[in-house]
């Protein structure tokens, strides 16, 4: 599904990736974990183009990332992203929120992206707030709507750039319960996040990153009980003490 | 004190209504064009942004009232010839254009960058995200100076007399130089000023109905 091979970025002087290798196949749920400042953030965004590379080839489906224009538009469709602080659009309904890319993007019928959109509402558990504005909703509500926006445009792939960094605690389950579920139906995800517990249940691999490098990557149980970099330890000693 | 009241009240009455047209006229041409200076100034191309930034720096550091001059009596020079309301249509409106299309670029600026990388994750257009996310927030933001931008345009209007449009101000100054004195000075000088007042009055008001009829919960 996603290829990236040999990728360096720089913000400034600062090397935020460091000849980065990654694959995420079809149905994989890949979850990105490490310090912050790490890369994984940027890793994530270059794979829908919001954060150009260097250097380095990134694929997605087989095919290149385009450079601009619409090619790029049509990759991004296909692509869901859920960002850290939600992004939606505020002067839009939770309704619009969701229907906007169908109607404008895949140029579905309204009333058909209507009644999408009051599925996947639902599905998030939130059908009865289609006609509130965002800021009327908690985080982890306005969390999952965009969830629902994402899943409206039928994504082959879904990202996640930290979806519960800024929710209150107690609403970050019903985000990581939304999460899951999508995972165990098959859909292709990359997450990142500092959630270990939803690492270690919901990915098929997680990928250590620290200093802008992918240090190690291997599978939950096996990263979780036995890292085998010093820095992974170091990492995991630092986050699961309490 | 209000000699031949009923005389002074039909010259303002004209004066003002030619007020009001060549203001909201105006206006119309300075939001478009203000709406074209911002879509070229976020454009990602470099001589659009060029060129809006010397229009912009051009009609907004040269005096109103010599962009009238300039326009009235020297175009005709070079073979470009309309009549004075045209060159007080144009030029108020590419004046104050200039200023629409910096307020309305303050107003982008004003909405977080997530919106628009929320836009572009869903597969909009630049067109189409700044059409549908960007500029619905952007303009709601900036209404109330937009206002201010028209009540402004209602006063810079009267300079438009300098090119013989007979409008609000050059009604005023006819009444007080005419030829029978039969208008009291103090009472035209009421008189005008309670009518941009009314019409200034007016504007604002609408102004903030627009404001409520388009907010949305933040």
């Amino acid at each position: 599904m996603v290829t990236i091979s040999g990728v360096n970025k720089h913000f400034g002087n600062l090397h935020a990736l460091k000849d980065i290798d990654l694959t995420v196949d079809d149905g994989e749920v890949v979850v990105l974990i490490g310090p912050s400042g790490s890369g994984k953030s940027t890793l994530c965004r270059t794979i829908n183009r919001l954060e150009t590379v260097d250097s380095g080839q990134i694929t997605v489906n087989g095919k290149p990332l385009p450079a601009e224009g619409r090619a790029l538009a049509n990759l991004r469709a296909d692509v869901g992203m859920v960002f850290q602080h939600f992004n939606l659009f505020a002067h839009l309904t939770v309704l619009q929120n969701i229907t906007l890319g169908p109607i404008k993007v895949r140029r579905t019928p309204k009333a058909k992206a209507d009644a999408r959109a009051r599925q996947l509402l639902e599905r998030v558990g939130l059908s009865d707030k289609a006609d509130v504005y965002p800021s009327q909703l908690s985080g982890g509500q306005q969390q999952r709507v965009a969830i629902a926006r994402g899943l409206a445009m039928d994504p082959k792939l879904m990202m996640f750039d930290e979806p519960t960094s800024a929710l209150d605690p107690e609403m970050i389950n019903e985000v990581l319960d939304v999460m899951q579920d999508l995972a165990r139906e098959g859909m292709t995800m990359v997450v990142v996040t500092h959630e270990m517990g939803f690492a270690r249940r919901a990915a098929n691999r997680v990928v250590f990153m620290a200093d802008g490098q992918i240090v190690e990557t291997a599978a939950p149980d096996e990263f979780f009980d036995d890292p085998k970099t010093a820095r992974a330890q170091d990492f995991l000693s630092k986050v699961m003490t309490h | 004190m209000f000699d031949n009241f009923d005389l002074m009240v039909a010259a303002l009455g004209a004066g003002m209504w030619t007020t009001v047209w060549v203001t909201l006229t105006s206006y119309t041409i300075a939001l478009a064009i203000g709406m074209v200076l911002v879509v070229m100034h976020v454009s990602p191309a470099f001589p659009a942004r060029w060129a809006a930034n010397a229009y912009t720096q051009l009609f907004r550091n040269v005096p109103l009232l010599a962009v009238l001059f300039i326009m009235y009596f020297g175009l005709p020079k070079i073979g470009i010839v309309a009549d004075n309301w045209v060159w007080a249509l144009l030029g108020l409106g590419m004046y104050t254009g200039a200023f629409v299309g910096e307020t309305l670029r303050s107003g982008i600026n004003s909405i977080p960058l997530g919106q628009a990388e929320a836009a572009r994750s869903i597969g909009l257009t630049f067109g189409q995200s700044l059409g549908s996310v960007i500029m619905p927030q952007a303009v709601r933001a900036v209404i109330p100076p937009l206002g201010s931008l028209l009540i402004a345009l209602v006063k810079n209007s009267a300079l438009v007399l300098a090119i013989g449009v007979t409008e609000l101000t050059a009604q005023s100054r006819r009444l007080i130089e005419d030829n029978a004195s039969r208008f009291d000075l103090w009472g035209v000088i009421i008189g005008v000023t309670v009518s941009y007042l009314l019409i200034a009055l007016v504007l604002s008001y609408l102004v903030r109905l627009v404001e409520k009829r388009t907010a949305f919960v933040r």
